[in-house]
């Protein structure tokens, strides 16, 4: 067994880059990702992780090394954060349609402008067509065990594509957490040493991302989809052998005190823990509300949330990011389609809270509960929570 | 108490100026360099007619960009990181009577924003790029920046940097910029002529400051200073010895046709052929 210790969730993260025996980091600092990297510089300059660690000129530059490091067969990894992630955008596209298998973590963080270096999801949400498997962390523990999960879903040969892990900026990757932290040993029995055939390989040369016309795109960008809805039965597999090797269970989402709830809650991120203790409090108070949280982000889990939903009649979702003119923020819009012509239509709002940093707290969850509860109609459009008018 | 005679760019003014004291860490560098941007912009204003309306300063990310946001009386925007000189750019070409100060970092101007930096000096945009040199990327912890020298300690280079360092003043200059100096929080004097002659000159202007980060280098500010004193050598005094020293003084000081120049020639002479055809 594993040492449960009390550690900053960052370098939690960071140990398991270095359990997973990555080769090549390659990483720009940026708040609040920045002990993520740095810890991995450590790790590698005190030679207790054999890997290439380049401080690169840009985030741009970051993921563009790692796509030619995942490229020639290595074990890549790399970390950024809002404006960072914002920057990496072209080349997020082309790892995924590469089908390159790297892993990133995302230390959630707002977008310019106004700066701000604090919690949101608006850095993340806009990054959701980028073909990418997405998976948000909500405790230490998770960030941990979803990294290593991560290099093993990532080069499964039936996946070949990017892995990413969210996890909210400061509230999350500079929390002190206790964690189990896996051994080297037990994380060498779960990820086998890194077997990627290269793709850049002197013996069989070919050309990665070359001109693919009309001809050809659409057969691309469909078989691109097909392989990412493909990982989730690998990934149901990883976990289930991560459950049979360390105990601690893995599903694409999480729900809480579901049972003949009058409605439920939809959260993603480590805020789920104080939605958590909402519910706690909502259920003494005579009021049945329930829990789910959203772990796998993308490919969206319409199956499992329509059955964990049912036959629950109202939904009330949290989006930690203002879609500028858009019907609801993003994550309500993907409920809300996984809903449309099912023959249960239950009433869903959207509520946006929780931008920049602004704390969640639980009058946040109970607010969201009693509107919702109250009947708000759910073809309004999003409902602002807390905002405070000059 | 009496009044700086610069608190009157700051942003608000209370006895000692709302604004301070600096957000800035105990013995930074930056306060000083603000200090220098100040004396000159105030010679000019006071001594040449300029208008303080048509200073714009931009700044990137980092530590620099603190004192454009928080502290300036002046028209100012905080931008991205990297990105100061596309938007100093776009001011210029707007408003050639505008006077585009850049404050940037060596992490902002040598890194994520060096491709901007080459073509701006290579154009030859009339507008003082301000360099504050810490050799590291404060604002985040103290990784290793391009500037960082070889064997010098960072977070990111916890036994050394292995890697060669930029000379951003030799990039600017080869780069095509007209006026390129180096100075330090050493030579307040030095530094406030240098950017008072960069923002004289018609042309791209390229000031580096050396400026201490007590902080993340976990030495005291005087030390470092000190050092600052010891360390360098000027330019034209340079003997084969001094290797390893980090020369200061003016790298560029020439006069070519400044981007706004070359592009008016080139509308009025197709303009003019234009009338005679």
């Amino acid at each position: 067994m594993g040492l449960r210790t009390g550690i900053e969730v960052s370098l939690a993260l960071a140990e398991a880059v270095g359990l997973s025996r990555a080769d090549v980091i390659a990483a720009y600092p940026i708040t609040p990702q920045t002990h993520i990297v740095e810890h991995l510089a450590e790790m590698v300059a005190e030679g207790r992780l054999d890997a290439e660690y380049v401080a690169v000129e840009s985030e741009h530059s970051a993921i563009s090394a790692c796509l030619g490091s995942a490229a020639a067969g290595a074990r890549t990894f790399t970390a950024t954060a809002s404006q960072g992630l914002a920057f990496m955008h072209e080349i997020l596209f082309i790892a995924s349609s590469m089908r390159l298998p790297l892993v990133m973590a995302v230390a959630n963080r707002t977008l310019s402008s106004p700066i701000n270096i604090l919690a949101d999801h608006s850095d993340i949400m806009p990054e959701r067509d980028i073909g990418w498997v997405q998976l948000f962390a909500e405790n230490g523990q998770e960030a941990h065990d979803l990294t290593l999960q991560a290099f093993k879903l990532a080069e499964d040969s039936q996946v070949l594509l990017p892995v990413l892990i969210s996890l909210d900026g400061f509230f999350l990757s500079h929390m002190i957490e206790p964690v189990t932290l896996i051994s080297q040993e037990e994380a060498d029995a779960f990820l086998s040493p890194c077997t990627l055939k290269p793709r850049l390989d002197p013996a069989e040369p070919r050309t990665l991302g070359a001109l693919g016309g009309p001809e050809v795109y659409t057969e691309v960008k469909q078989q691109q989809n097909e392989a990412l809805c493909g990982a989730v039965p690998v990934l149901e597999k990883i976990w289930n052998e991560f459950s049979g090797q360390f105990g601690r269970s893995y599903r694409s989402l999480e729900t809480y005190r579901l049972d003949n709830a009058e409605i439920a809650l939809i959260t993603m991120g480590a805020v789920s823990e104080t939605a958590r203790s909402s519910v706690d409090q909502l259920r003494e108070r005579g009021i049945r509300a329930g829990l789910v949280r959203i772990r796998l982000w993308r490919p969206f889990p319409v199956r499992e949330l329509l059955s964990s939903l049912d036959p629950i009649p109202c939904i009330a979702v949290l989006d930690r990011m203002l879609s500028p003119g858009s019907v609801n923020g993003p994550v309500a819009l993907e409920v809300k389609s996984a809903f449309y012509q099912h023959s249960r239509q239950p009433r869903i709002n959207c509520f946006v809270a929780g931008l920049g940093g602004r704390e969640l707290s639980r009058r946040t969850f109970i607010e969201m509960v009693n509107r919702s509860l109250a009947g708000e109609s759910h073809d309004t459009p999003s409902i602002h929570l807390d905002v405070r008018h000059a | 108490m009496k009044k700086h005679p610069m608190l009157k760019y700051l942003k608000e003014q209370g006895p000692q100026g709302d604004r301070l004291p600096l957000i800035m860490c105990p013995g930074c560098g930056s306060g000083q360099v603000l200090n220098f941007i100040f004396m000159a912009i105030d010679h000019l204003i006071n001594e040449q007619g300029y208008q303080k309306d048509n200073f714009v300063f931009i700044s990137g990310v980092g530590c620099h960009a603190r004192l454009t946001s928080h502290y300036l009386n002046f028209d100012s925007g905080w931008t991205i990181h990297g990105r100061t000189l596309p938007i100093a750019t776009g001011a210029l070409l707007a408003n050639p009577e505008l006077h585009p100060v850049v404050i940037t970092g060596d992490g902002d101007t040598g890194a994520i924003g060096g491709n901007h930096f080459i073509h701006a000096c290579r154009r030859n945009l009339d507008l003082t790029i301000v360099c504050l040199n810490n050799k590291l990327y404060g604002m985040t912890g103290g990784q290793s920046s391009p500037t960082t020298l070889n064997g010098e300690t960072t977070s990111t280079n916890p036994y050394g940097n292995f890697e060669a360092d930029f000379d951003l003043c030799e990039l600017a200059k080869t780069a095509g910029a007209t006026y390129v100096a180096r100075w330090t929080t050493a030579h307040p004097t030095k530094s406030v002529k240098a950017i008072l002659k960069g923002l004289e000159n018609r042309g791209t202007s390229f000031i580096e400051i050396l400026s201490q980060c007590p902080t993340h280098f976990k030495q005291s500010p005087s030390q470092m200073i000190r050092e600052y004193k010891e360390k360098t050598v000027r330019l034209e005094k340079m003997q084969e010895d001094d290797a390893g020293k980090i020369p200061i003084g003016e790298f560029q000081d020439m006069r070519k046709p400044d981007w706004s120049s070359s592009y008016r020639k080139i509308v009025q002479s197709v303009q003019n052929k234009t009338i005679q055809d």
